[in-house]
C-alpha cells in the first residue's frame, strides 16, 4: 500500500496540532509517495523540526521514502508493522479478523491504519483489536475510503462508523476530516480537507459527491484509562436511506476543486449547513519525489 | 431493530417479484425490521398480474384505498404464509430456535446499520434452511453516512462464495438522487469477473447506487468463514491490476455509463450494462 504525499501533509499537520507519541504500529507496509527532500520541505512548511534519527542514510533523491523513515523523522522511534502475511516484510503477522495475541495489547502510542480496515471482513474485531493494542493516551488514526470507492474494499466506511464506535467506547479527542480527492490525476493534484462535524453531518442521508470526486475519511481518537473496546454502537442518528432526504434538513454535494472544494447544499443554501464545511489547509504539491 | 417501519421501494419490489416469477420463493419468510412498500394494494395486484403471479387472496380483506402496503401482507399475498419480523439485535448471536428455519430472508436496509457485520452475516446464513434464499438491498455509493458502511458488491459475493452458497447473484440499482420514489430505476447485472476490481464504479452527483444481492444456502453451506477480498486473492496469482472503471449516471431510460479507465482486458464489456428489469411502472397509467 502507499500513502500519498497529501496524506503525509495531513499527518504532519495533525502532529503539529497534537503531537503523536510512540511506539508506532502501522497496518501493512506503507510506501510514501514523496521523496526525502520533499518531506523535509513539508516539515519546514508546517514548522516541524525533523529528528536527527531520520536524517541518517537518506534515500537517493529519485526514491520515495517509506513510512518507517517518516516515523523516525517525526522523532517517534522505530515503526513496527502488522500484516496478514510476512509477504512484504511485516514484523508482526496477525489477521485482524481474529483476536490479536495478548502480548500486543496496550503497547502502542500510535496506530495508523492507512487503508486496511475496509479490507477486514470482521470490522468489529478489527476495531476491537485496534483499541486493545493502544495504551491509554495512545491514538488511533484511520484513513479509509468513504465514497466513490466501490469495490475498493468490502466496505466504504462512513464517518459515523468511527465516530460512533469511539464514542461508545469512551475515547476522546475524536476528530474526522473528509479528504476530498480528484478522481483523475489524484497523485499530482491538491486535495481538499474538510472538517467533519458529526453534529451537523452525522444525520445526513446522504453526503454525495460528483463523478469527478472521491472521498476518504481521516479519523483520529485517543484512548483513555477508562476506554473500552467491546462496546458495539447502535447508529445514533439512524436514518432511512430508502426515501432520500425525507424529513432531513439538507444534503451536501461535495466536489473536488483546485484550492478548495465546491460544496453545494441541497435543496438550498443554509448557513447551518455550510458553516462546518471549510477547507482546513491548502498545501501545493508538485509531482515526483 | 428499526424503531419504525422502513420504506420498501416499489422498484425493489418489482425486482423481487420478477425473481419470484422466474423461480418462486418458498417460506417461511423472515423480514429484517418492519417494512412498508410504497405502493398500494391495487398497485401490487397489478404487478402480480403483469408478471403472471397468482395472488393468494383467500380470506384477505381489501385495505382502504391509498393505504400503504405492509410487506408482511405482501408475503402472504405471494402464498408464503405469515412473515416473521426480526426486531432483535443482529450484533448478537441469534437464538437457537431461529436456526435453520427460514426459506427466505429479506434484508432491505439493515445490514449497513449493523456494526458487527460478520455476526450479522453469520446470523443471516444460520437462520436460513438449506435451499433457503436471502435478498439483501444495501447502499453501495453516494449514501455516505446513511449507515455505518456502504457495502460493496464484493462484500456479499465473497462471503457467500466462501461459505459455499450457490446462485450467488447481484443486481446494481441505479436511482436518481431526487424524486426517486416515483421514477423508474435502472438495474443491471453485477458481473463480478468484470466489475470485481477496485474502484470499478463511480456515481455522478445526481445518482445513488444500491445493490440487490441474492444467494441460496445449500446443505453443505457454512456461515463462519471469513473471506479474503477476491480481487486481492486473484491478484496474488495473476498480478492483474487492469480493472475497467465506469461512471454511472441515472437516466430515465437506462443508466448512462461512461468508461473512464479502459485497460485492454476490459474490451467489449459494455454489454453487461444491459438493463435486466423491464417492468415499466409508469405504464399502469
Amino acid at each position: 500500500m502507499g500513502q500519498a504525499a497529501q496524506s503525509v501533509a495531513l499527518l504532519l499537520m495533525e502532529h503539529v496540532r497534537a503531537p503523536f507519541t510512540g511506539p508506532v504500529l502501522g497496518y501493512g507496509i506503507q510506501a510514501m509517495n514523496i521523496g526525502f527532500e520533499g518531506t523535509l520541505r513539508m516539515f519546514a512548511a508546517v514548522g516541524l523540526q525533523p529528528d536527527p534519527a531520520g536524517m541518517i542514510d537518506p534515500p537517493p533523491p529519485a526514491e520515495y521514502i517509506d513510512f518507517e523513515r517518516l516515523v523516525r523523522l517525526m522523532g517517534l522511534g522505530e515503526l513496527q508493522t502488522l500484516d496478514v502475511s510476512d509477504y512484504e516484510g511485516a514484523e508482526i503477522v496477525a489477521d485482524l479478523n481474529l483476536p490479536v495475541p495478548r502480548e500486543l495489547m496496550g503497547r502502542f502510542g500510535w496506530i495508523i491504519d492507512g487503508g486496511t480496515m475496509e479490507h477486514v471482513f470482521d470490522v468489529r474485531q478489527g476495531m476491537k483489536n485496534t483499541a486493545d493494542m493502544l495504551r491509554p493516551g495512545g491514538r488511533a488514526i484511520h484513513i479509509s475510503p468513504a465514497n466513490n470507492y466501490v469495490n475498493h474494499g468490502f466496505t466504504q466506511l462512513s464517518p459515523a462508523f468511527y465516530h460512533d464506535y469511539y464514542a461508545a467506547n469512551g475515547f476522546e479527542d475524536a476528530r474526522g476530516i473528509l479528504i476530498v480527492q480528484p478522481r483523475a490525476n489524484m497523485v499530482s493534484t491538491d486535495w481538499n480537507f474538510l472538517q467533519y462535524d458529526h453534529a451537523t453531518m452525522g444525520a445526513l442521508d446522504a453526503l454525495l459527491c460528483s463523478a469527478e470526486t472521491q472521498i476518504a475519511i481521516y479519523f483520529s481518537a485517543r484512548k483513555t484509562a477508562a476506554s473500552t473496546s467491546d462496546r458495539v454502537p447502535a447508529q445514533a442518528q439512524r436514518t432511512h436511506r430508502t426515501e432520500g432526504r425525507a424529513g432531513l434538513p439538507y444534503q451536501l454535494v461535495i466536489s473536488h476543486g483546485a484550492g478548495q472544494p465546491a460544496v453545494q447544499p441541497l435543496p438550498e443554501p443554509s448557513p447551518a449547513a455550510v458553516a462546518p464545511v471549510h477547507a482546513l489547509v491548502h498545501i501545493g504539491f508538485g509531482s515526483g519525489p | 431493530m428499526a424503531p419504525s417501519a422502513m420504506a420498501f421501494p416499489v422498484q425493489i419490489l418489482a425486482l423481487l417479484l420478477t425473481e419470484h416469477a422466474r423461480e418462486p420463493f418458498a417460506g417461511p419468510v423472515l423480514i429484517y425490521g418492519r417494512q412498508t412498500v410504497n405502493c398500494s394494494f391495487d398497485d401490487a395486484l397489478w404487478m402480480f398480474e403483469s408478471l403472471g403471479i397468482r395472488p393468494h387472496l383467500d380470506g384477505m380483506s381489501h385495505p382502504p384505498p391509498g393505504a400503504a402496503l405492509d410487506f408482511a401482507r405482501l408475503v402472504t399475498l405471494l402464498g408464503l404464509g405469515d412473515a416473521t419480523i426480526f426486531e432483535a439485535d443482529l450484533n448478537l448471536p441469534v437464538a437457537g430456535e431461529l436456526t435453520g428455519r427460514f426459506g427466505l430472508i429479506v434484508d432491505a436496509g439493515t445490514m449497513e446499520n449493523v456494526f458487527d457485520l460478520r455476526r450479522g452475516m453469520m446470523n443471516t446464513a444460520e437462520m436460513l434452511r438449506p435451499g433457503g434464499r436471502v435478498v439483501h438491498v444495501s447502499p453501495v455509493d453516494n449514501y455516505l453516512n446513511a449507515g455505518f458502511v456502504q457495502l460493496s458488491p464484493t462484500f456479499y459475493q465473497d462471503y457467500y462464495v466462501e461459505n459455499g452458497f450457490d446462485e450467488v447473484h447481484g443486481l446494481m440499482v441505479v436511482r436518481p438522487r431526487d424524486g426517486a420514489a416515483s421514477k423508474r430505476w435502472n438495474v443491471f447485472a453485477y458481473d463480478h469477473a468484470a466489475l470485481g476490481g477496485v474502484n470499478s464504479m463511480f456515481c455522478s452527483d445526481d445518482t445513488q447506487l444500491a445493490v440487490y444481492f441474492t444467494a441460496r444456502k445449500t446443505a453443505a453451506s457454512t456461515s463462519e468463514r471469513v473471506p479474503l477480498q477476491s480481487y486481492f486473492a486473484r491478484l496474488s496469482e495473476t498480478q492483474d491490476t487492469a480493472s475497467a472503471q465506469y461512471v454511472l449516471s441515472y437516466d430515465p431510460a437506462a443508466a448512462k455509463v461512461t468508461r473512464v479507465h479502459d485497460p485492454a482486458s476490459a474490451a467489449a464489456k459494455l454489454a453487461l450494462f444491459t438493463p435486466v428489469f423491464t417492468l415499466d411502472l409508469a405504464a399502469r397509467g
